[in-house]
């Protein structure tokens, strides 16, 4: 059992490659250091693009942020300091760009009329096919209502618990990556997981 | 344990967040696996959930569904991003950084309109006088060829005519203009819309009309 927070994986392979991006751009190698990046994105790709389709949960919104937070990170790769995790500085340009797009939608829903949400928003896959059916039935609908209290977190509740939960963040790295101060992060945590407990009390869990 | 009992002691370790009987609740045991922290009191309550074995089903309960929760947030997310869209996805961001470089492009608008330069040959005065005699010559052509009223005597009349007597420039543009059928007022031209409207060709676009809806009519019909 595991009551400390997950191992955060290793970030030496990007931080490595991002100095190796610095010092190609410092020696005015503009397509080596782009080539470089390239490979820096293929590893971080994916992860953001979880955390960015959790975050605002839209395909192609989720794919312009984390074009954009990538983008941004090479424009400001200037001011990227090498001693410290380039994930953690990288993390921080992502979640920018996901509250951004957020705000920026929440503008635009105001002009607009909301499509109704349906079931299909919220899908699931059984872990494991080994339960009876009314445990399956039963572990669907509890799942269901923990992805619910989370999609209706308040936006920061949100991101504070998806950067904890589904990347295994500490506080002080949530802190790192938001900007928001550690103790306001334990808050955000607190608040999120008394309503995480009010959901799955109401499941029935 | 029966399942009587389990449920009972599922409600009593669950039924408050903070710690009764020694057994913290469902929202502590959160804490622990989403917030975890090295205090003493979250200490002891690892060390408690450790000994317990009431408290370590429950937790071990917690962890999967959380874990269950983020496979779905995952497989969610992997099912739109394949490995197709994250290439393309990395190519369009490659595209974007190769076009960073290069210096800012200004459109302009309409394209087809922008005005090519002059060969170094051609020197810029002898365009603009082409131009300016282009222009002169369809204009006195324009008016030696028409029929009522030749010549620059229409030009002159239009001014002469619209100018009442020491009072301000307003020439007459009915003198100048074809004569176009003025209402007299807003309820005839509202009037005329109607008309319009119950034209019969009109007909099938105002099924049309009425299967949209109003921006009004969505507004309180969706709330």
């Amino acid at each position: 059992m595991q009551l400390t927070s997950r191992a955060v994986p290793a970030a030496s392979e990007p931080t490595r490659l991002a100095g190796l991006v610095k010092a190609r751009l410092a020696d005015g190698d503009d397509a080596g250091a782009r080539a470089v990046y390239g490979d820096l994105v293929g590893e971080l790709q994916q992860r953001a693009s979880r955390l960015a389709f959790s975050y605002v949960r839209n395909g192609a919104d989720a794919d312009d942020v984390v074009q954009e937070a990538f983008v941004k990170a090479f424009q400001a790769l200037g001011s990227y300091r090498e001693d410290r995790p380039f994930e953690t500085w990288f993390w921080r340009i992502l979640t920018n760009a996901t509250l951004d797009r957020l705000k920026s939608r929440q503008r635009r829903a105001r002009w607009q009329q909301p499509m109704p949400d349906g079931d299909e928003d919220v899908r699931w896959m059984p872990a494991s096919d080994a339960r009876t059916p009314e445990a399956v039935l039963v572990a669907r609908e509890t799942v269901r209502a923990v992805r619910q209290a989370i999609d209706d977190l308040p936006a920061r509740q949100r991101l504070v618990l998806l950067l904890s939960h589904l990347d295994g963040r500490t506080s002080r790295e949530v802190s790192q990556m938001t900007g928001i101060s550690e103790s306001t992060v334990r808050v955000h945590l607190h608040r999120a997981v008394h309503r995480l407990r009010r959901a799955l009390e109401r499941a029935g869990f | 344990m029966g399942r009587r009992s389990g449920e009972m002691l599922r409600r009593w370790t669950r039924r408050a967040d903070g710690r009764r009987g020694g057994h913290p609740g469902d929202e502590r045991l959160l804490e622990l696996l989403l917030a975890p922290t090295s205090d003493g009191e979250a200490a002891a309550r690892r060390e408690h959930v450790a000994a317990c074995d009431a408290c370590g089903r429950r937790l071990r309960a917690l962890e999967a569904v959380l874990a269950e929760a983020r496979a779905s947030l995952d497989a969610d997310a992997d099912a739109w991003f394949t490995e197709g869209r994250l290439d393309r996805q990395r190519a369009g961001i490659m595209r974007r950084l190769a076009g960073d470089r290069s210096p800012a492009r200004i459109l302009s608008f309409p394209g087809a309109w922008r005005l090519a330069r002059p060969g170094p040959g051609i020197a810029r005065r002898w365009v603009a006088a082409a131009a300016a005699a282009g222009l002169v010559l369809g204009l006195v052509a324009g008016l030696a060829l028409e029929p009522r009223r030749p010549g620059l005597e229409r030009l002159v009349a239009g001014s002469r005519v619209g100018r009442p007597e020491g009072g301000p420039l307003a020439p007459d543009r009915s003198r100048l203009l074809p004569p176009v059928p003025v209402s007299p007022s807003d309820e005839a031209f509202l009037v005329e819309l109607d008309a319009a409207m119950r034209a019969p060709r009109i007909e099938p676009l105002q099924v049309l009309d009425e299967l949209t809806p109003r921006m009004a009519e969505v507004g309180t019909g969706g709330r």
